[in-house]
């Protein structure tokens, strides 16, 4: 609906006087992640909803066989669709940041939707985390096209994060239907008739976003060198409001950078910058294990301990 | 088989719902009444509705399209849009699991209605009257499932979808009614009939949901 947050002065305040003393609203240290809740949806491959604190992004994978792009005949395809409605917030309108009508028409909305979409595409799709050239069935002609949808259900600051979240784990529990490929014809089976078949994910990107404050006025911002700015992770919506600038870093458990974005006025002293982005690799492996294992604990549920025992080749004696 | 909900689960929209029954789910959110967006939406003696349905999976097409101008046929009529005049109610839809083939929408229409009430009641918009919705089919041998599986719905002859109005807890005119496939006219009659039926065995549990949320959102002392 384009509506604003209106931050009063005495909240603004309030809570920049609150960081400087090392407090946040919600009773967390300054580089304290929220609890992050990684849900698998029991009724199908792919679907996940990921909880960070109050925000909520649910992400849905779903797959087809699709004709290739002529210019790449050997790679699959690999879509996000990351369109934001209201429901998450009356802040972003409906079609604001797509190629809907309202384009253009709306100023700092709509930015704010295309930034979080590019910077999703970048962590994860140019990141290379999904090897595309497996997804080819037969070359030029057939291929798997892959389609991550996020649905944000809830905005509490910090999208971009969770998304990545949400989109690498639902791409790791999806599993696509087996295929056998004779000549040009392709068989696919039915999940019922074959197990079907994990996607080929060759790292798995996870963004980690900064904030930044300057508890010194804005003279300070300018032309001092004391290098004493807050640093925040993990930021809620108010403090995302009142930041003064932001980084988002995505990184692998390699330690590898995928993607790496500073934005908003505030300069910051290179040494911090890699302060910040040592503790994102603490944290990068900490969520990375955590998927897994949710994703561990998800497999035991599935597996049918009976039909299992069934298809072994040999017995126990 | 029964439904599953959870109302007023957001908090940056006024109300909000859950709403499952049957494998599908959806979730709902209602907002509103805001300022108009855009002037040529404003109505000088009611509400504009603007509604958007977002399907689990690829954008918006035209069967969201036609499922909106369903949801809107029944909206019109329930809510009090003569008091919000020159305002705008939000209503956005998620489809979670859609729980039938991509060629039907009766349980999808059934789950966004159920769903979109609970929210406006949880977004304090005022309606003239309650309402429910629950699909059925009649399948081969003529007899009625209600609420069916995607696998009924697909070897089904006919499916239909009611919504009714509730007035002293007993489902009373019939707002909305949608259906495809073959049946007779007596066939139909008796679908909502059992629509009826039906609709009021859930009247004591939709009536507790909307209690205990009632009681959480208010300190009464």
């Amino acid at each position: 609906m384009g509506l604003d947050y209106d931050i009063s002065t005495n909240e603004q305040n309030f809570v920049l006087e609150a960081l400087k003393q090392d407090v946040r609203l919600d009773g967390r240290k300054l580089n304290e992640m929220r609890e992050v809740n990684i849900k698998i949806l029991p009724s199908e491959y792919g679907h996940v909803e990921v909880s960070l604190g109050r925000t909520r992004v649910g992400c849905k994978v779903s797959s087809e066989i699709v004709k290739p792009y002529e210019d790449r005949p050997f790679e699959g395809i690999f879509m996000i669709n990351s369109e934001i409605s209201p429901m998450c917030s009356p802040f972003f309108e409906v079609g604001a940041g797509g190629s809907g009508y309202g384009v253009g028409s709306n100023s700092s909305q709509a930015n704010e939707e295309v930034l979080i979409s590019r910077m999703i595409e970048k962590a994860v799709r140019r990141s290379n985390a999904l090897d595309v050239e497996s997804l080819c069935i037969v070359a030029g002609k057939k291929c798997w096209a892959i389609r991550a949808d996020l649905q944000f259900l809830n905005y509490d600051g910090n999208f971009v994060d969770a998304s990545c979240i949400a989109v690498m784990s639902a791409l790791l529990h999806f599993r696509k239907p087996d295929i056998e490929v004779a000549g040009e014809d392709v068989v696919v089976y039915d999940t019922n008739q074959r197990e079907p078949v994990p996607l080929s994910i060759l790292h798995i990107p996870i963004s980690i976003t900064f904030n930044y404050f300057n508890p010194n006025g804005s003279e300070e911002n300018i032309k001092g060198d004391l290098n004493n700015e807050l640093i925040l992770v993990d930021a809620d919506l108010l403090e995302e409001r009142l930041s003064l600038g932001s980084m988002t870093i995505t990184l692998n458990k390699n330690q590898e950078i995928c993607q790496m974005m500073k934005s908003g006025g505030l300069n910051i002293d290179a040494s911090l910058i890699m302060n910040c982005c040592s503790y994102a690799s603490k944290l990068v492996d900490e969520l990375t294990e955590k998927i897994h294992n949710v994703l561990k604990q998800d497999a035991a549920v599935r597996t049918n301990k009976t039909e299992e025992k069934e298809l072994r080749v040999f017995n126990e004696r | 088989m029964s439904f599953q909900t959870e109302i007023g689960l957001l908090d940056q929209v006024d109300g909000s719902s859950t709403f499952e029954f049957a494998t599908t789910k959806v979730i709902t959110s209602v907002a509103g009444p805001l300022e108009i967006t855009r002037m040529k939406n404003e109505k000088p003696t009611e509400a504009f509705l603007d509604i958007s349905i977002k399907p689990a999976t690829d954008v918006s097409s035209t069967r969201e399209s036609f499922l909106v101008t369903k949801l809107a046929k029944v909206l019109q009529k329930t809510i009090d849009m003569d008091k919000y005049a020159r305002r705008e109610i939000q209503i956005m839809v998620q489809l979670l699991s859609p729980g039938e083939s991509e060629e039907y929408t009766v349980k999808e229409l059934t789950a966004i209605v159920n769903s979109v009430y609970l929210s406006l009641l949880n977004g304090g918009i005022s309606l003239r009257t309650s309402f429910w919705a629950t699909c059925c089919v009649i399948d081969g041998n003529g007899e009625i499932l209600m609420r069916p599986t995607n696998k009924q719905l697909r070897q089904s002859v006919s499916h239909h979808i009611a919504v009714f109005s509730i007035k002293d807890g007993k489902s009373d005119a019939l707002i909305f009614s949608d259906s495809k496939g073959s049946f007779s006219e007596n066939e139909l009659l008796k679908v909502l009939d059992r629509c009826c039926d039906d609709i009021d065995s859930f009247n004591s549990k939709v009536k507790k949901v909307v209690l205990d949320r009632v009681k959480r959102d208010y300190i009464w002392s």
